[in-house]
């Protein structure tokens, strides 16, 4: 980060950076969680139509 | 021969303890403003107390210059201050809980805040439904400072010598940077982040789905997020998560436990793009385990006839999963309706509950990095055993970058979890010596010394006293993973015996 720049542009730099790797952090997360539920309704669907 | 501490150690000890004190009362402030906000006035009065007397002592050990003299810090120094620590705070804690007179006995508020700072998210309160605000906000505060770590917290603020012993004592193992202090500023960032985007979005859904009031939806969601990122399981109203009526919400949740229940370098591996992540043995473990045991409760769910409809069977029963073995304690269906829960469900969630989240996370149990490491250390010798003699079994396992499995290290991960399932079995032995069946008291027992909070009707008010201490036993015990209450039991054999 270049360090000739105001002090309060390098912290919001900084503050936009941390959020857009928490925001990728929170995607993923997001998608693990889809996963399960796709693989819990599949499961669910053929033990209920087995049943 | 046991050295007996001198008084220098002591004062060193109570100083470090009047620190972590002292962030209970900044804690403290927080339910104060809500009570003061909603016109609580006695129990503004209540919070006032309690940080008077969270601050009183944590000043004078300052005043007096306790650690000044700090010289040579030992490791059991700083195991000693974190096993006091989980005593002393929820001892303060029950202050407010105590004289909202919700709670039968002392006791019972000693329970609650225990299971409030260890995450576990049991509870013995009394209507909570007409609780007041702020001591409901101060539970779900508990949980918070417990999940991220009540002496991680002082760590923050004040810098220490000791202080990777005080962090590893928590219960957790790796650290993200090379200091303690930035670790512990890189766990309250992913902390904000997840509580900056969850509680806005559970604010709205409470706004726009459920028809509540903004400040109403705002104490919910801050109450649910707090609870649902530390995986600590307490909620504002006594029918947990159920009271929401929302997918949504439910959603929201699920995203947010999982998140907890990782650990903080697969926090920091995600937020930087490392790749490899699935090549752990710990992401490996922990998704193997999901999936087997989402697929045993959800078939064990469905042949029971418990959920005629895959929607409803999928809804309740991953929500379930998900909150009992990433160690929330959330629940979608009532007490009565989980206890009847039989047969392969019943398994799925004890075992789910028992193994626990990730390493170095606000999840509590045997986690799923020793799991791995003994699966991998028995598979191992099972096939050195088969192996004709002289070949080679590797002994590297990967996490972030390729380690070796050492005897020490797998003698070690197995001591650990074996005395996860001895303690499991301690509070099912006395659940069933009172009469309780055997499966209830072994769920109740897994619940509480894995952090998890899950209950089949066994923890109520009224309970036996002696079932309820070894609980408090096992949420402390559990929490802080053996070594920090061994470190202390030592330090207090040295002082009544020492030379």
């Amino acid at each position: 980060m270049p360090t000739d720049l105001h002090p309060v542009v390098r912290w919001l730099r900084r503050l936009a950076q941390n959020i857009a790797q928490g925001a990728r952090g929170l995607a993923i997360e997001a998608v693990v969680v889809g996963v399960l539920i796709v693989f819990a309704f599949l499961l669910a669907f053929v033990v209920v139509a087995l049943r | 021969m046991l050295l007996r501490p001198s008084p220098t150690d002591l004062r060193l000890i109570a100083h470090d303890l009047g620190r972590i004190l002292a962030v209970v009362a900044a804690a403290g402030l927080l339910p104060l403003g809500w009570a003061i906000a909603r016109g609580e006035w006695a129990a503004a009065g209540w919070f006032l107390l309690m940080i008077g007397t969270a601050a009183v002592p944590a000043a004078a050990a300052e005043f007096l210059g306790w650690g000044s003299r700090r010289q040579r810090v030992d490791w059991s120094h700083g195991l000693v201050v974190v096993a006091l620590t989980w005593l002393v705070v929820p001892a303060v804690g029950t202050l407010p809980l105590w004289l909202s007179r919700h709670w039968g006995r002392w006791l019972d508020t000693f329970f609650e805040a225990m299971s409030g700072i260890t995450t576990t998210g049991l509870s013995l309160v009394q209507d909570l439904d007409h609780l007041p605000e702020s001591v409901n906000l101060w539970r779900h505060t508990l949980q918070f400072l417990g999940g991220q770590g009540i002496v991680l917290a002082a760590l923050t603020f004040f810098s220490a010598s000791g202080a990777l012993s005080m962090y590893q004592a928590e219960g957790r193992e790796e650290r993200i940077f090379p200091s303690v202090i930035s670790t512990a500023r890189f766990i309250w960032l992913v902390s904000v982040i997840h509580g900056v985007v969850g509680v806005t979005v559970l604010t709205v859904d409470g706004i726009l789905v459920q028809g509540f009031q903004p400040v109403r939806s705002f104490f919910h969601a801050i109450n649910v997020f707090m609870a649902a990122f530390d995986t600590g399981g307490f909620t504002p109203q006594s029918t947990s998560i159920a009271y929401y009526h929302s997918a949504l919400y439910e959603g929201v949740l699920a995203v947010l436990m999982v998140a907890g229940a990782m650990s903080f370098g697969l926090h920091h591996a995600l937020w930087n793009r490392r790749r490899g992540l699935l090549q752990n043995l710990e992401v490996r473990t922990i998704l193997t385990t999901f999936g087997i045991l989402l697929a045993v409760t959800i078939v064990g769910l469905g042949t029971s006839g418990v959920f005629t409809r895959a929607a409803a069977l999928t809804r309740r029963g991953l929500f379930q999963v998900l909150s009992a073995h990433t160690g929330t304690g959330f629940s979608t269906v009532s007490t009565t309706e989980l206890s009847r829960w039989s047969g392969l469900a019943f398994v799925g969630i004890t075992v789910a509950m028992a193994l626990g989240g990730m390493s170095s996370s606000t999840a509590g149990g045997v986690k799923s990095l020793r799991i791995g490491l003994t699966v991998k250390a028995m598979a191992d010798s099972i096939r050195e055993a088969l192996l004709p003699e002289g070949a080679v079994v590797p002994d590297t396992f990967r996490q972030y970058g390729t380690q070796r499995l050492t005897p020490r290290m797998a003698q070690s991960v197995m001591a650990v979890s074996l005395l996860y399932v001895g303690l499991y079995l301690l509070g099912a032995a006395v659940g069933y010596a009172y009469g309780y069946p055997l499966d209830q008291a072994l769920f109740e027992s897994v619940s509480a010394s894995a952090a998890v909070g899950l209950s089949v009707g066994v923890t109520a008010p009224g309970m036996p006293v002696l079932m309820e201490l070894v609980m408090i036993l096992q949420m402390w015990i559990g929490r802080l993973e053996f070594v920090a209450v061994f470190a202390l039991f030592g330090f207090l054999a040295s002082l009544a015996v020492g030379e």
